[in-house]
């Protein structure tokens, strides 16, 4: 045989190289070439291409053994036209993996030159070549099937499990993955109805598969989720993917590619379930975003209700610790419906009749759970559960920064219930929720007394306020009676001028604070439009006097008409107390202009007044210069209220008031408006 | 140039009243002056009497000026030339002033020949 072998792929080549027809024939776009001697089909030569591609063993096996039953008749057909002429056809032939495989072949006739033993010479169309199967996932497990090795690998490791049964629903294969998804052997499987292993619900949607697959010969048809009894008793949910071969005699069955999803729709259970409860505690959370005081207790009880809800407890409740008088007390409670209250009776419990193990859990941030309240060991805190027909439960403490402060409680009373750590985590940030809402709470109230003692104290100083005022302005009202009468009728006397300018300058003082306590007991009035250069004249005219005994000159430089919205009396009193403050301590016998310059500039109106005075040592004063009471001068008298009532007033006024001085070179104030 | 004028002064302060008068009488000598310490008394006096004009104080012991002014018939205050002088610095008393039409005006403390003056020649020109 091997010399035989040897020699026919010997005399391949000089019938090749022997006639340019033949090599244009071998030429022509096939690449898969058998030259076969017409007395024996054994004698027989395939070049490599088509050796790997019909995955076959040597290069001397007759491929044509390979061709699939129903194509024998075209072989034939072939084989005999071959007799006149080049001619072609197409050829099934089923691989050793059980694939078919279509191949355009072509065959020709030569003679060997010297022996003249006549050959024919096939020609395959490799790159034309098509397997049978058209649905993509079969031609890829197909495709990996190269050799059996490979396919047993494949199928019997695969996480898919492979199952094969024919038209009476008789199990013809099954892979081993079988026993890791559903955990039968496939022995003990096939003494099984397959179709009782499935639950009842989804037993329609497998046969409709299956149905669907027999009208689709060739297809594989939409993959569906089924659940699944597992050996163990659990329920698994399989996803099949069926694929009718019945046609393909090799196979004769249909396919059914299934793999356990249960991990897959469980997480995504859980994703939903978790993505809800997100939803839910972001729902609970911005509804405890500003709500007014009296609606705290309703909306603290609802939220119990939807959390209790959606974890399906049957009693959800919060606990107050008193650890001094080692108590607890149930401050509110949702129940279900049909479920008892027992918010009336769980007041003032002591924390002795608890397991201590349970105190000292909630005490170090600890949740504690109860599966199930019958093996209860302590037998008073059993019997106290049970009164309230507690099967499980869940507490979860509140933590107030490192102390704890009570609990929230879930009580599962139809049934025994466990949570899983997803649930306790998200229901520890629901307990993080109602702390942090009852700390704000908690303030908000705090703030609130405060604020009412503030406005009380308040009230209270004004009124005390108002009378010492009143009282000391009496007393000065009467001295300066006094000296205009000791004036009037004694003459004029150095200590009687004294007196008076003292007294004047004591009336002058109470009028100023008089100013001030007005002005912190006006509250705000409406903002009116003003026009600036209006209010600027008024202002100048109003410190005209002092303008003139001071010999200051005004350079003012503003547009016509530049209006604002502002309070007008503040606006003027701010004004009023810069300009005369620069009339006072901003003027010199150098320097007497006092610029004042008025400008829009974009939305922001800004006022600048500039002297070119003494100044003001800012290092020295800076912190202090808007301080009540704060004087920078002694050359001229002052009460140190000016700068503290204009900070005051451009507060209210929501603009900003900047200075800027240099001693010996002046003093700037800037004040900056919304347009 | 000036009628006699009966002025009903009310205040709690003696000193004032002692001012009040003194000024009186080196300015105006031929006006007659009654002096009332509270609201109480100056209603009693009022049953009696009818002055041309009453220097009324706010804050006083017993009944202060404003209760005076409640309890004061409104015929008899239309009758009469009424002036708050007060010290008070609450500008709820100053507002009070301004809207009851009975009350001429709101004096300051201290009260001054001026302020004087302008209360009766007020009265002098509404009789």
């Amino acid at each position: 045989m091997s010399i035989a072998t040897a020699s026919i792929k010997d005399r391949f080549v000089k019938i090749l190289t022997s006639c340019d027809e033949i090599f244009d024939f071998v030429q022509e776009s096939f690449d898969g070439i058998c030259m076969q001697a017409i007395r024996s089909s054994d004698e027989c030569y395939i070049n490599p291409v088509l050796q790997s591609r019909l995955q076959l063993e040597s290069d001397n096996i007759d491929p044509f053994s390979l061709v699939s039953n129903t194509y024998k008749n075209r072989l034939q057909e072939l084989r005999n036209r071959s007799q006149s002429a080049i001619s072609q056809t197409k050829l099934q032939f089923t691989l050793k993996s059980g694939l078919p495989l279509l191949m355009k072949v072509k065959v020709m006739r030569v003679v060997d030159p010297e022996t003249l033993e006549p050959f024919l010479l096939f020609g395959f169309n490799i790159k034309s070549s098509t397997y049978q199967v058209k649905k993509k996932e079969w031609q890829y497990v197909q495709s990996l099937l190269k050799s059996e090795r490979r396919f047993k690998s494949l199928v019997e490791n695969a996480t898919d499990g492979i199952l094969i049964i024919n038209t009476s629903k008789q199990i013809l294969f099954v892979s081993e993955a079988l026993q890791r998804i559903l955990g039968y052997s496939a022995q003990e499987i096939k003494s099984h109805s397959i179709i009782d292993l499935c639950h009842p619900e989804y037993r329609h949607v497998v046969r409709g598969q299956f149905a669907e697959s027999l009208a689709n010969p060739g297809l594989g048809i939409q993959k569906k989720a089924s659940k699944w009894r597992h050996k163990d008793g659990s329920w698994r949910w399989i996803e099949g993917y069926f694929t009718n071969m019945l046609n393909d005699t090799a196979i004769n069955g249909v396919i059914i590619n299934f793999r356990d999803i249960t991990k897959l729709i469980d997480a995504r259970n859980t994703l939903v379930k978790r993505t809800k409860l997100k939803r839910l505690l972001m729902n609970i959370s911005t509804r405890y975003i500003n709500i007014p005081l009296e609606k705290v207790e309703s909306t603290i009880s609802e939220s119990l209700k939807d959390i209790g809800k959606f974890v399906e407890a049957d009693r959800v409740y919060i606990f107050d610790y008193d650890f001094e008088s080692g108590t607890c007390t149930n401050t509110h409670e949702w129940c279900d419906d049909g479920i008892s209250a027992e918010i009336a009776s769980n007041k003032n419990l002591p924390l002795k009749m608890f397991n201590q193990q349970w105190i000292i859990n909630h005490i170090a941030g600890k949740s504690n759970a109860i599966h199930d309240v019958s093996l209860l060991e302590n037998i008073e805190f059993r019997e106290f559960l049970q009164s309230q027909n507690i099967k499980s439960l869940l507490t979860i403490p509140l933590m107030q920064g490192e102390s704890c402060v009570g609990f929230v409680g879930f009580d599962s009373v139809k049934s025994i219930r466990r949570y899983n750590i997803t649930e306790v985590n998200l229901l520890n940030v629901f307990a993080e929720m109602l702390v942090n809402f009852r700390m704000r709470m908690e303030n908000t109230c705090k703030l609130k007394r405060l604020l009412n003692k503030v406005e009380n104290q308040n009230s209270t100083l004004m009124d005390f306020s108002f009378i010492t005022s009143h009282n000391l302005r009496s007393s000065v009202a009467n001295i300066m009676g006094i000296v205009d009468l000791i004036d009037y009728e004694n003459g004029t006397n150095e200590f009687v001028e004294l007196l008076r300018s003292s007294t004047d300058r004591l009336n002058n003082t109470l009028k100023n604070i008089n100013q001030l306590i007005h002005f912190e007991n006006e509250g705000l009035v409406e903002p009116t439009p003003v026009n600036l250069k209006n209010l600027l004249s008024q202002v100048i005219e109003n410190n005209k006097m002092l303008a003139a005994s001071q010999q200051a000159k005004f350079n003012i430089s503003i547009l016509e008409n530049i209006e604002v919205k502002t309070i007008p009396a503040y606006l003027e009193s701010i004004l009023h107390n810069i300009i005369n403050n620069a009339l006072k301590y901003g003027v010199n016998a150098q320097n007497t202009e006092i610029d004042i310059t008025i400008e829009k500039q974009d939305c922001e109106i800004i006022i600048e007044i500039t002297d070119h005075g003494s100044g003001i040592d800012l290092k020295e004063y800076g912190n202090k210069l808007f301080d009540l009471g704060s004087r920078f001068s002694t050359k001229s008298e002052g009460e140190g209220l000016g700068l503290f009532m204009s900070k005051r007033q451009i507060e209210v006024l929501e603009g900003k008031l900047e200075l800027k001085s240099k001693p010996e070179k002046g003093t700037s104030v800037k004040i900056t408006l919304h347009a | 140039m000036h009628d006699i004028k009966n002025i009903l002064v009310v205040d709690d302060d003696k000193i004032f009243l002692v001012l009040v008068s003194r000024l009186l009488k080196t300015f105006y000598p031929k006006t007659t002056i009654t002096s009332c310490l509270n609201g109480h008394e100056a209603l009693d006096y009022l049953d009696k009497s009818t002055p041309d004009i009453i220097l009324l104080d706010i804050n006083m012991p017993i009944m202060n000026g404003w209760e005076f002014m409640n309890r004061l018939p409104l015929k008899k205050q239309e009758d009469l030339s009424i002036f708050i002088v007060s010290s008070s610095i609450d500008p709820r008393d100053q507002r009070l002033s301004k809207t009851n039409v009975n009350i001429e005006g709101f004096i300051e403390k201290p009260l001054t020949p001026e302020k004087l003056k302008r209360v009766l020649g007020v009265h002098a020109s509404n009789t």
